[in-house]
């Protein structure tokens, strides 16, 4: 994401709409409307204080897009089911692993216990293991849009590619906000797989791990170009994932703007407009859009992203002309009335700014050759080691972490936990104030982060979200002491 | 590297199996000490690749590899084609596309070296080997081998035990590929 100035973005906004008009008239590539309901998968929702579920993860086969593939799958779904809870529950999830190999599950952005039978990414589900996993939200917790997936160090990026990722919601405060509670809310989750012809899913084997795996298809709640009809009145939230491995999705709506209202999961003060959205993989956005234009259908778009090379060339053509410079549509939105007058939310939330950091660290990402390892990507020059500590914190303590990418390729830089605070980008003081779990860096740039590690002591990591990075070496592992 | 002028560089390791540019900057820096096992061994990763499988080659062993600068497996590939007996003029260039482009490379046949050896264009990681069993059959047909993309496990690609499969492909000047040698585990 670009720096989030108020006034840039607003001034960016009429060239960005005509830049997005100028498209249609170019061949766009994408399928098909279908017209089923957006976003088809279950739902389990909390009572009394409890949310409590089976989830059973195993390769099933699932129609998805018209053609029926093998997928990882929670439940038999894709997307996995969509979990509802409220701050103060109790989740219980009696877990069963019928996959061919280990797992576990990571809580994305709750700030829940690190250690025990919560977000403990180094329990190890054998196949054919069961394991409840058994945690309280916080009574303060924030409201919104989190998710679940595998954690399995080795073993991440294959299973999400698989198909396994579902959304974990907050509901609270924020959903009681007039405009919100009168929106129609929908939640799109990105997924993308490679899938041959016949439609089944393809070996992964001849991706490009080293760029981080793509597929050559793209769903938005497991469907390609989904259609969603807005009904008469209200806003529309879009609650937006990227549970890709390694996709990066530039977002844009034909002739709207987009109303963000929420980075990672966490509310900003007040809605910011953008006419792009770009999600790395693991982060989230509210946004709402305004059904203000002509009656009829607007394409949701997936703009070009250069996400860097692998040093090889350094221009565009590397790895083939699937090099995706065209724009895609993913959704179709369509509504049948406009309303010009709906009132966006004035005042959200409070944000302060952290206290000044206790301590400072750095974090260098790159990747290369080590003798010991050969090809690995790293975190300042090392490769991940199970048993290594990288960083020690108190518990309680704040801290700036400054990431800076030397490489060649960018790295979206996830910490499980805790939230934080974005404080610069390349010496540049961010002007909008956020809490963010998951933060891109460019090739070459650096961004400075501040974090307070609050509530949960134990041992946890940070890493690449490019999963297939992260399965490389790119992760460290982070003890939060008494 | 400018960008980390401000800061404290304790220490920078370069590892030393490559000279030149490489991306092993182990930069530990105040405040991040990381705790406990050193335990990165100074053992060097064995590679499936040393073995030599073409004893008898007595063909051309001239080459020339161009490759961008910062390509760091580019060099392990230059030490493993060393290894089986190539002598090599290694050049570095940032003109590495237009270089594809002259020697009728398509892009999605690209990796990121690029040598040239007996009028014969060989891109990316292929085993030396299979440069060997090609130049002594000498193919008027063909222009090339390739090994698209930078697959783990290719030489030059040594990771951990990761090996990925892949194929070398003889590639003629219209872009048309036959598969040359396949390898599944190796």
């Amino acid at each position: 994401m670009v720096k989030f100035n108020r006034r840039q973005f607003i001034a960016l906004g009429a060239a960005g709409a005509a830049l997005v008009g100028s498209w249609l008239r170019r061949d766009i590539s994408g399928r098909t409307v279908t017209s089923a309901p957006v976003d088809s998968a279950s739902l389990y929702q909390s009572s009394n204080g409890l949310l409590q579920l089976d989830l059973e993860a195993s390769e099933r086969l699932v129609s998805l897009g018209g053609k029926q593939a093998y997928f990882l799958t929670y439940n038999g779904q894709i997307p996995a089911p969509r979990l509802e809870a409220k701050p103060g529950d109790r989740v219980r999830l009696h877990f069963t692993n019928n996959l061919n190999q280990p797992t576990n599950i990571h809580y994305h952005g709750l700030h829940i216990p690190i250690t025990g039978n919560a977000d403990n990414v180094f329990l190890k589900i054998e196949p054919g293991q069961k394991l409840i996993y058994d945690f309280q939200i916080p009574v303060n917790h924030p409201s919104g849009t989190f998710w679940y997936h595998p954690h399995l160090h080795g073993l991440v990026a294959e299973q999400l590619f698989g198909g396994l990722a579902g959304l974990f919601v907050v509901r609270g405060e924020l959903d009681e906000t007039p405009e919100l509670k009168a929106a129609q809310e929908e939640f799109l989750v990105l997924q993308d797989f490679a899938l041959d012809n016949r439609g089944r899913r393809s070996d992964s084997a001849h991706m490009s791990l080293m760029m981080g795996r793509e597929g050559n298809v793209i769903m938005v709640n497991g469907r390609t170009n989904p259609l969603l009809e807005l009904s008469d009145s209200g806003l529309l939230r879009l609650r937006i994932l990227n549970a890709s491995p390694s996709r990066f999705y530039r977002l844009a709506l034909e002739d709207h703007a987009f109303y963000q209202i929420a980075t990672d999961g966490n509310t900003l003060n007040e809605p910011i407009e953008i006419n792009e959205l770009l999600l790395t993989p693991g982060q989230r956005a509210d946004v709402l859009v305004k059904r203000d234009k002509q009656s009829g259908q607007y394409r949701l778009l997936n703009l070009p992203y250069d996400r860097g090379n692998m040093g090889m060339m350094s221009g565009r053509g590397m790895m083939g002309r699937d090099n995706r410079d065209r724009p895609m549509v993913l959704a179709t939105i369509n509504y049948k009335s406009a309303v010009s007058s709906l009132a966006l939310p004035v005042s959200l939330a409070s944000i302060s700014a952290l206290p000044e950091p206790q301590i400072v660290r750095y974090f260098e990402l790159n990747h290369g050759m080590s003798p010991a390892v050969g090809m690995a990507f790293l975190i300042n020059g090392e490769s991940y080691q199970g048993d290594r500590l990288d960083t020690q914190v108190k518990l309680n303590a704040i801290e700036d972490w400054e990431l800076i990418n030397t490489g060649v390729m960018d790295h979206p830089f996830h910490v499980h936990g805790n939230a934080f605070q974005v404080i610069s980008r390349n010496g540049q003081a961010e002007s909008l104030p956020a809490w963010r779990d998951t933060v891109l860096v460019k090739r070459g740039e650096t961004v400075r982060i501040r974090i307070s590690f609050n509530d949960f002591a134990g041992k946890t990591v940070y890493h690449c979200h490019i999963l297939d990075h992260e399965d490389l070496g790119m992760m460290g592992n982070l003890m939060i002491e008494v | 590297m400018s960008k980390l002028s401000k800061i404290t560089i304790v220490s920078i390791a370069i590892a030393s199996i490559v000279g030149g540019t490489f991306y092993l900057t182990s930069a530990s820096r105040d405040n991040n000490t990381a705790v406990a096992n050193e335990n990165t061994s100074q053992a060097t990763l064995v590679s499936p690749w040393d073995k030599e499988t073409e004893p008898n080659y007595s063909g051309i062993t001239e080459m020339i590899v161009y490759r961008s600068p910062s390509c760091g497996c580019c060099g392990v590939w230059v030490e493993h084609a060393k290894k089986h007996g190539f002598k090599i003029e290694d050049i570095k260039t940032d003109e590495m596309e237009a270089l594809k482009q002259e020697h009728n490379v398509p892009a999605e046949l690209a990796s990121c070296h690029t040598t040239i050896i007996d009028g014969y264009v060989m891109e990316g990681h292929i085993p030396a080997d299979d440069i060997k069993r090609f130049l002594a059959q000498k193919p008027d047909d063909l222009i090339g081998l390739t090994v698209p993309g930078m697959p783990i496990g290719t030489p030059g690609m040594e990771a951990r035990d990761i090996k990925q499969p892949f194929q070398v492909l003889a590639f003629n000047d219209k872009g048309e590929t036959t598969v040359y040698k396949e390898y599944q585990s190796y």
